[in-house]
């Protein structure tokens, strides 16, 4: 039997793994396979575990024929951004200050998804510290986007979104503070969910900003980040953040279709100094893609763009200063040029204005929260365009020009980001779906939604589809 | 910000800069200023729009 198994879904995969009709081990050894074949020109991955994952893999297959079958993730190989602690791996953040630090106890979030029964194929490049990059002067060299080398991959979470668009890995997790996630799934046209603020569990990862800082999946589609986010959620007295909430199945609903849901067009979102043209077009054309499925599509009036980003990035500096304000004073060479930049800005921010800064985003927390009466989803731009040359990214780049995915992070709500279409030059182009805090559920039925409309998710950079005899059993 | 209150600010926070990077993180201070003058907007979340367009098909 013949199957691409470098892009399968983890809805089709653990469908074939339940069914027996396909061997985590030979999944497993297929994405093992395509990363040697190919990450050594993309740099995905920073530690690929291989033994590991063969071992977790062979466990699965065991379990799965003795009849413990765990659910949907079980046998699924996934990879974790480099910032998110593995017991006995190598976690360096992506800094030389942790060249060789090697935690000895894991991530909540990776302990979820290997209760669950997921595979781990290894580490993924993030920029420094989650802030930095993309910089050749890191501890990793930046992961290449498939699409263009030359080109960003986003970040923070970039090897995430590389791994997963070039087929070696079914599943991801990142982190996102003002688009970590989201960024990297814009700019190589994958699917990354943030969900709402205290959903997830942090504990485990390395922060940038304790109250903006969210865990969450990335993948191919928006069912599998609803597979992830299913093992993920709950609450977790080790994260600060963490809230109880009752248990939710978000793959439940994602056939239910857009018919009347309230779908807001975030309009001082795709402003021209924010957003390319291109990503401005694709917006409206989904928003056309929404209204056709039979939603209520209108323009809402939300605060300016620019009040959010003053919040975020006021806000993340301060609590990322006050995190790396020793180790800045005592081994600021350490860091990379675009890390040691952006936190050296830390000293100029006074009490009095991150004081204001919080109060900003209460203001912003109410005004939306009213706007969010009238409708269910807002639809925005999901990055500032395809993605730029990662040569062209300066050290203050996201303060000259902020980014559309901040927004969020302020708020704390669920955002998804999806793709949307293609550039001229080829690129993938994004939009997001942002929801009221806690109504996960709601963003990605309506992105399940437009998937099913369209094909834009589908589409996959020349990487090769090297693995054309795959080693499946059935 | 003048450079000599700069150097203040930082050496107040036990930072040391090299002398290379000091045009450029004064770069990141001006846009910083920027950024930090716009909370003093008694508007800052306001909306920018006072009705939208509805389409109901």
């Amino acid at each position: 039997m013949s199957a691409d198994l470098a892009y399968l879904s983890i809805a089709e995969a653990g469908r074939r793994i339940a069914a027996r009709e396909l061997s985590p081990v030979a999944l497993t050894e297929a994405m093992i396979d395509r990363a040697a074949a190919i990450d050594d020109g993309l740099g995905s991955f920073v530690t690929r575990s291989d033994d590991v994952a063969r071992r977790a893999a062979l466990a699965a297959e065991t379990e799965i024929a003795a009849g413990r079958y765990l659910g949907p993730l079980h046998g699924i190989p996934v990879a974790l951004k480099e910032a998110f602690d593995t017991a006995g791996i190598r976690t360096t953040v992506g800094s030389k200050l942790f060249r060789d630090r090697v935690p000895d106890t894991d991530a909540t979030a990776w302990v979820r998804l290997r209760d669950a029964g997921a595979v781990l194929l290894g580490k993924l490049e993030t920029t420094e510290f989650c802030y930095g990059g993309p910089s050749d002067d890191s501890l990793f060299r930046p992961a290449r986007n498939p699409w263009n080398h030359a080109c960003y991959a986003g970040g923070s979470s970039s090897g995430a979104g590389v791994a997963l668009a070039s087929g070696q890995a079914l599943g991801a997790l990142g982190t996102d503070t003002g688009g970590s996630i989201r960024l990297p799934a814009a700019y190589c046209g994958v699917t990354g969910f943030m969900p709402s603020y205290g959903l997830v569990s942090r504990a485990g990862v390395f922060p940038l900003s304790a109250t903006l800082d969210h865990v969450g999946p990335m993948a191919r589609s928006v069912e599998d980040c609803a597979i992830l986010l299913n093992a993920l959620a709950g609450f977790d007295a080790a994260d600060p953040g963490s809230v109880e909430r009752p248990a939710t199945d978000y793959r439940a609903g994602l056939g239910n279709g857009v018919k009347g849901l309230r779908i807001g067009l975030a309009e001082s979102l795709a402003q021209d100094n924010a957003v390319s043209a291109e990503g401005i077009a694709a917006y409206r054309e989904a928003a056309a893609t929404f209204r056709d499925l039979g939603a209520v599509v209108r323009e809402v009036a939300l605060p300016s763009f620019d009040d959010f980003a003053t919040a975020q990035i006021v806000i993340t500096i301060v609590e990322g200063y006050a995190l790396h304000e020793r180790d800045l004073r005592t081994r600021r060479q350490d860091y990379s040029y675009h890390s040691r930049m952006r936190l050296s800005l830390g000293p100029f921010i006074r009490a009095v204005d991150y004081a204001r800064a919080l109060r900003l985003r209460e203001a912003l927390i109410a005004r939306c929260a009213e706007v969010m009466r009238d409708v269910d989803v807002l639809l925005a731009p999901g990055a500032p365009g395809a993605a730029p040359k990662a040569a062209s990214i300066e050290a203050f780049q996201f303060f000259k020009k902020p980014l559309v995915t901040m927004p969020a992070n302020v708020l704390g709500v669920p955002a998804l980001g999806m793709p949307a279409g293609i550039s001229k030059d080829g690129l993938p182009l994004a939009v997001q779906l942002m929801g009221r805090r806690f109504d996960d559920a709601t963003v990605l039925r309506a992105g399940a939604a437009f998937q099913d409309a369209t094909t834009w998710h589908l589409a996959r950079p020349p990487v090769g589809n090297i693995l054309s005899t795959q080693r499946q059993q059935s | 910000m003048p450079t000599d209150k700069m150097i203040a600010t930082l050496r107040a926070a036990g930072l040391t800069i090299p002398e290379n990077e000091m045009d450029t993180l004064a770069e990141g201070v001006a846009i910083l200023d920027q950024v930090i003058a716009r909370l003093d907007d008694t508007s800052l979340g306001e909306p920018t729009k006072k009705s939208g367009k509805t389409d109901e098909r």
